[in-house]
C-alpha cells in the first residue's frame, strides 16, 4: 500500500512540478490509479522507458516503477562509461532517485574483467573497494531511510563503510537476499596463503549488519563453514519476532546439527510472527542422525503457519517436518525429495486435513525398490503444478554423475491427474512403449500446458523438423537417434491425435540420470543454438533474465511454467514464437 | 444451488447462481452481512451497467471452479508474466471501451483475477510499442515540449541496457 501512496504522491507532485497533465480523453489514464500502477507493473524497464514518453501523466507512473530497484552488476560498476553511471553523477542530479527502494550489486570481480590469478597480493582488496566504492557513492545519493530491500550477491567484500552507511542512514530495510558467489573465487585463490583474510571482514560487518534491524525475509546462500552458519543463527534468533521468509543453504557443513542444537539457539517461548516460508537446501542429514524437529530449532517453525515449503538435497531433514503433532494446514508450495520412507508424509498428503489450498508440489521420492505413488485425490482442485518422480539410485557413471532408474507412473493416478481442472504443468515418467497408451476424452487434462515426459529408456524422440502443433514443442535437441516425435505422441495418447487441447510444451528426458527435469530445461536453451536465427541473442536475453532473478536458482524456485513464459517472452520479441 | 439477482445502473435484473456472484469479494461480502439470503431482493450495483454486468458474469460463470489464488505467492515481483490462458484472451477480445468497462467493474465489484486478466491484456498493448504507437492506440496528447523529451531521454539512459 505504501507503494502505492507514494507513486500516487508523486504523480500529482510531478504533475505539480511540470503542469497540468495533458488532454485526458484517453480511456487508459481516466482509469483509478491504482489500476493504473498495477497495469505499469507488468511492464519491464524497455517498456517502461517508452510509456515514461507518452505523456507527463504516463511518466509520472512509469517512473517510479522504473527507479524501484536498482540493481548493479560488477561490470556496471566498473565500466566509466557505462550508463549506469548517469545514475550518480552530481552534474546530473537525478530527481527521480528518491523512488528507489530496492538496491544490490550482483556478480563476481571476474564479470566485471578482471582476471584474479594474474594480479599481485593487495590488488583483489583495491579492485573490490574500488568497485564498492561506486556503489556507495550512488548510496549516497539516496533519500535517507528510503530502501526496503538489500541484494548482495557477489564476491565484493561488504566494507565498513559500506555497514556504516547503511546503518546510519538506511534502517528501514526488512529484507536482505545475501550470498557470496560459490564458484572458485578470490577466497579460495587467497585463503591457504595466509595473504588475505576476506571471510573475517566479510562476516564481521555483514553480520553486523544482518543483526541490528528487524527482518521479514533473510535468504542466505552459500554459508560456507559452522562459523557462519552459527552467525546466520544468531541472526535469526535475534529476528524471530519478525521474520516471515527463510532461506538457508549452506555449503558443506558436515556438523551442521551441532550448531543448531547449540545453547545459543534460543528456545525460549518468544512469540514470533510465525514463519511462513522455508526454504533450505543442502543440508544434509543422514537416517541414523534424524532428530527432533523441536529440539532442533526450538519453537521457531510452526508447521501449521507455513504456506511454502522447500527441503531439497537435504537428505532426511523432510522427514523431521510430518512427524510434528502439529503438521501445515494451508501449504501452497512444496518441494520435498524423499529419500526414505514415505508412510509420515502420505499420511499427511493423503489426509484431507491437508486440502484445499496446494498449488505447487514437486516430489522426488527415492526408493530402494518400488513403491506406491501417492493418492492426491484431496488436492484435485488446487492443484495447478505438479512434479511426481519415484526413483532409485543405480550408481555412478561420467564424472561421478549419479544415474537414477525411473519408476512409470501407474495408470490409475495418470487417471486422477487427467480430471485434476486446474492442472497446468505436469512432469510424470510414462513407461513407454509397452504402456498402454492414455485414453483421453474431451475433458482430458483441461487446462494442462506444459508436460514433462520422463521417458524411461530413451523412449521418445524428438526431430529438428516439427510441424503443426509440433511445431509449438519446445525441442529440446539430443544425441541421440532422434526419428519422429508425432509417432512417440500417438502412441503416447489415444485416440490418435487427441492430446491435451491447451497443450504448449512438451519436453522430456531420454536419460534416467536426472532428477530434476526443469534444469533440462534450462540447459535445453542452448539446445536452441541450431534453430534459424537470432538465436545468440535470445540465449543471451534468456540467460540475463534467468541471472538477474534474484532467488537461489532458477532451476529450485521457478517453475517450468513460469521458466516457459518468460522465455517465450523473449522469444516472441524476437519474432521466433508464434 | 441459490440464485441471487443483480440489479444493473440501467435497471437490469439480472439472475445469478449464488457461487458463481460469490466471484466477487464485495458481493460476497454483502451477502455474508445480510445473512446469505437476497433470494426476493435485487442487489444493486450502481456502478455497471447491464452490457458490461453480463459480460462479467460470463467471466465468473467460466472461472467459478477456479481455486482460490495462492495468497502471498511470489515474492518476486520486479518479473510479472503477462500470459493469459486462452479462453480468458478471447474473452478479452472486446472494444477498448468494452475493456475499460469491465477494468473498472472488476475493480469495483473487488473480483481481483479479472482485473488481472483486464491488467495483462492492457499492458500487452503497451508492450513493444513506440510512444507514438502507444499514444495512437490510447488517444493520447503528447504534452511534452521537445526539451523535456529529451531530459526524459538522458535520465533515464541507465536503463536502456
Amino acid at each position: 500500500m505504501d507503494v502505492i501512496n507514494d507513486a500516487v504522491s508523486s504523480i500529482s507532485l510531478d504533475a505539480q512540478i511540470q503542469g497540468e497533465p495533458g488532454d485526458c480523453e484517453s480511456r487508459l489514464l481516466a482509469i483509478p490509479p491504482e489500476v493504473l500502477l498495477d497495469i505499469v507493473s507488468y511492464l519491464d524497464n524497455k517498456d517502461l522507458l517508452k510509456f515514461a514518453r507518452v505523456c507527463k501523466r504516463a511518466n509520472g507512473l512509469a517512473v517510479p516503477r522504473l527507479y524501484e530497484t536498482v540493481l548493479f552488476s560488477t561490470d556496471d560498476l566498473r565500466a566509466a562509461e557505462h550508463p549506469f553511471h548517469s545514475l550518480h553523477r552530481k552534474d546530473i542530479p537525478n530527481r527521480h532517485l528518491r523512488h528507489v527502494r530496492n538496491v544490490g550489486v550482483m556478480g563476481t570481480i571476474a564479470e566485471a574483467g578482471f582476471w584474479l590469478i594474474d594480479l599481485p597480493g593487495n590488488a583483489l582488496e583495491n579492485i573490490s573497494s574500488w568497485l564498492g566504492d561506486t556503489f556507495e557513492k550512488f548510496l549516497h545519493l539516496l533519500e535517507p531511510n528510503s530502501l526496503r530491500g538489500l541484494t548482495w550477491k557477489t564476491e565484493l567484500i561488504f566494507s565498513k563503510k559500506l555497514h556504516d552507511y547503511l546503518n546510519e542512514y538506511q534502517r528501514n530495510i526488512d529484507s536482505i537476499v545475501f550470498g557470496r558467489l560459490s564458484a572458485v573465487g578470490p577466497i579460495e585463490l587467497l585463503e591457504p596463503t595466509g595473504q588475505l583474510d576476506l571471510e573475517v571482514d566479510l562476516d564481521e560487518w555483514c553480520c553486523q549488519f544482518l543483526e541490528r534491524d528487524t527482518l521479514i525475509r533473510l535468504d542466505v546462500q552459500d554459508i560456507r563453514g559452522p562459523r557462519e552458519l552459527q552467525r546466520c543463527v544468531e541472526v535469526i534468533n535475534k529476528h524471530r519476532k519478525t521474520l516471515k521468509h527463510l532461506a538457508l543453504e549452506p555449503t558443506d557443513i558436515p556438523n551442521w546439527t551441532k550448531i543448531l542444537n547449540t545453547e545459543d539457539w534460543n528456545k525460549s517461548t518468544l512469540e514470533h510472527a510465525g514463519l511462513q516460508s522455508l526454504d533450505i537446501f543442502g543440508f544434509e542429514l543422514k537416517e541414523n542422525r534424524i532428530l527432533d524437529l523441536t529440539s532442533l530449532l526450538g519453537d521457531f517453525i510452526k508447521p501449521s503457519a507455513l504456506r511454502q515449503v522447500k527441503i531439497l538435497n537435504s537428505g532426511f531433514f523432510y522427514s523431521m517436518l510430518w512427524s510434528q503433532r502439529d503438521l501445515p494446514k494451508c501449504l501452497t508450495t512444496l518441494h520435498l525429495d524423499i529419500y526414505g520412507s514415505t508412510d509420515a508424509f502420505y499420511k499427511y498428503i493423503e489426509n484431507k486435513e491437508s486440502a484445499g489450498s496446494l498449488a505447487e508440489l514437486r516430489l522426488a521420492i527415492r526408493v530402494k525398490t518400488e513403491e506406491r505413488f501417492p493418492n492426491l485425490q484431496h488436492h484435485e482442485k488446487s492443484l495447478q503444478r505438479l512434479f511426481l518422480i519415484m526413483v532409485s539410485f543405480v550408481g555412478r557413471g561420467n564424472f561421478d554423475i549419479p544415474i537414477f532408474r525411473q519408476y512409470p507412473i501407474p495408470m490409475s493416478t495418470i487417471h486422477q491427474l487427467m480430471a485434476m481442472p486446474n492442472l497446468e504443468e505436469l512432469a510424470i515418467t510414462i513407461q513407454n512403449p509397452t504402456i498402454s497408451p492414455i485414453e483421453m476424452n474431451e475433458g482430458s487434462f483441461p487446462k494442462l500446458r506444459v508436460f514433462w515426459v520422463l521417458a524411461v529408456q530413451g523412449l521418445i524422440p524428438v526431430t529438428g523438423n516439427l510441424v503443426e502443433f509440433f511445431d509449438r514443442l519446445v525441442g529440446v535437441r539430443l544425441e541421440e537417434e532422434t526419428t519422429n516425435l508425432k509417432t512417440a505422441i500417438r502412441t503416447m495418447f489415444k485416440p490418435e491425435d487427441r492430446y491435451p487441447k491447451n497443450l504448449e510444451v512438451i519436453a522430456m528426458l531420454l536419460k534416467d540420470n536426472q532428477e530434476y527435469p526443469y534444469s533440462y530445461f534450462v540447459r535445453g536453451l542452448d539446445a536452441l543454438a541450431h534453430r534459424p536465427t537470432g538465436l545468440p541473442r535470445i540465449i543471451d536475453e534468456s540467460t540475463r533474465a534467468f541471472s538477474s532473478m534474484p532467488s537461489n536458482s532458477v532451476a529450485t524456485n521457478y517453475p517450468g511454467i513460469k521458466i516457459f513464459k518468460m522465455v517465450r517472452a523473449i522469444w516472441r520479441e524476437q519474432g521466433c514464437w508464434p | 444451488m441459490s440464485t441471487i439477482k443483480l440489479l444493473s445502473s440501467d435497471n437490469a435484473e439480472l439472475a445469478v447462481d449464488k457461487e458463481v456472484a460469490e466471484r466477487s469479494i464485495l458481493i460476497k461480502n454483502m451477502l455474508e452481512d445480510v445473512g446469505g439470503d437476497m433470494s426476493d431482493q435485487a442487489i444493486p450495483i450502481p456502478n455497471v451497467n447491464e452490457a458490461v454486468l453480463r459480460k462479467v458474469i460470463e467471466w465468473c460463470e467460466h472461472h467459478k471452479s477456479d481455486p482460490p489464488p495462492p495468497a502471498d505467492e511470489d515474492s518476486d515481483s520486479r518479473k510479472k508474466s503477462t500470459d493469459i490462458e486462452e479462453w480468458d484472451q478471447k474473452f478479452m477480445q472486446v472494444d477498448q471501451e468494452m475493456l475499460f468497462e469491465i477494468i473498472l467493474a472488476a475493480n469495483y465489484l473487488d473480483i481481483k483475477p479479472l482485473l488481472d486478466v483486464g491488467c495483462k491484456t492492457v499492458a500487452n498493448m503497451i508492450k513493444g510499442k513506440s510512444p507514438e504507437e502507444i499514444r495512437k492506440t490510447f488517444n493520447i496528447q503528447n504534452d511534452f515540449t521537445p526539451e523535456e523529451e529529451d531530459q526524459i531521454r538522458r535520465e533515464n539512459e541507465w536503463a536502456e541496457e
